[in-house]
């Protein structure tokens, strides 16, 4: 894993996302309440902007299906929720967003990525 | 197309084909809620005897208006439904509100229920809020619709205890007092 700065705390105002480049990623870096994450842009359901989404109720939603993540985990939440586990074939649409390790240095934020081939 | 209709929200600073893209994610969420709570509204048999059957079919149909409402806008616009209906339903703005595996459970009918709308609620609000000032047809329209989603969450969160609607269900089924005037074709 390799770490890149991706900018300073201080510009990720607490109830932001904000779309960052790190490495050839895109990401979403969130600001829930002071507590601070990233994960991969692009919604693991069909594709959406997950850095143009909005936090709602302490979850990422993304703008184009509002399908929401713990931003946290990546964990799906809505609509996992609400989807019937007796019809397997919905959790296709439940994939968790890929989340990101990130560390704080001197007001710096650092975003742990896998290494590149 | 309206030529000038969509020039002059364009001038106005909005990008009409993502508002498109949004409308036609919206119109897709409202045809395929109306079939989902088509299901949910013949499956919720004896909930508060038939109180909850009859609110839902108020949604539901209140929600195919909204589609009816929303169709000629995507075209004023210079949008269009897609030609293929599984491309339409697979785009829509939320999630699908399948029938609970337990179909007799009221309160993982409501949960769906409430979910659906909420989400809806959020769409309207951010059509809202890209239209507000730049193009007064389409915020009318939205608005109107996030009245009537505004009053289905508020229906379905007072049967979950969560307190008072504060209003009572329709006069006539799916009355759509506030997106009626947008229909082109005779409602309900």
């Amino acid at each position: 894993m390799r770490w890149v700065r991706v900018g300073s705390a201080s510009a990720f105002p607490p109830g932001s996302v904000t779309s960052v480049v790190a490495g050839s990623r895109r990401l979403a870096l969130i600001n829930r309440a002071g507590e601070l994450f990233a994960l991969d842009a692009v919604c693991p359901h069909q594709g959406g902007p997950l850095d143009h989404g909005v936090l709602w109720r302490g979850a990422l939603e993304c703008p184009w299906h509002h399908h929401r993540y713990d931003p946290a985990t990546g964990a799906n939440l809505y609509p996992a929720n609400v989807y019937p586990d007796d019809l397997p074939h919905l959790q296709a649409q439940l994939k968790p967003a890929r989340t990101h390790p990130l560390e704080v240095r001197n007001g710096e934020i650092f975003v742990g990525l896998p290494d590149e081939p | 197309m309206g030529k000038v209709a969509r020039e002059v929200v364009e001038k106005a600073g909005v990008n009409v084909d993502e508002l498109i893209k949004k409308l036609v994610r919206a119109a897709s969420a409202e045809f395929t809620t109306y079939y989902y709570y088509t299901i949910l509204r013949v499956n919720s048999i004896g909930f508060d005897g038939e109180g909850l059957k009859e609110i839902i079919e108020d949604a539901r149909i209140e929600d195919r208006n909204h589609f009816e409402a929303l169709t000629p806008r995507i075209y004023e616009l210079g949008g269009a439904l897609p030609r293929d209906i599984k491309d339409f339903a697979k785009d829509a703005a939320c999630p699908d509100a399948y029938l609970p595996k337990d179909p007799r459970n009221m309160q993982e009918m409501l949960k769906v229920l409430v979910e659906a709308e909420r989400c809806a609620i959020r769409v309207y609000t951010e059509i809202c809020a890209l239209t507000a000032g730049k193009d007064p047809r389409t915020y009318d329209l939205s608005l109107a619709i996030l009245h009537e989603e505004i009053e289905h969450e508020a229906w379905f969160s007072e049967y979950l205890g969560e307190g008072p609607s504060g209003h009572f269900r329709r006069g006539a089924p799916g009355e759509s007092p506030y997106t009626s005037r947008f229909l082109t074709v005779p409602k309900g």
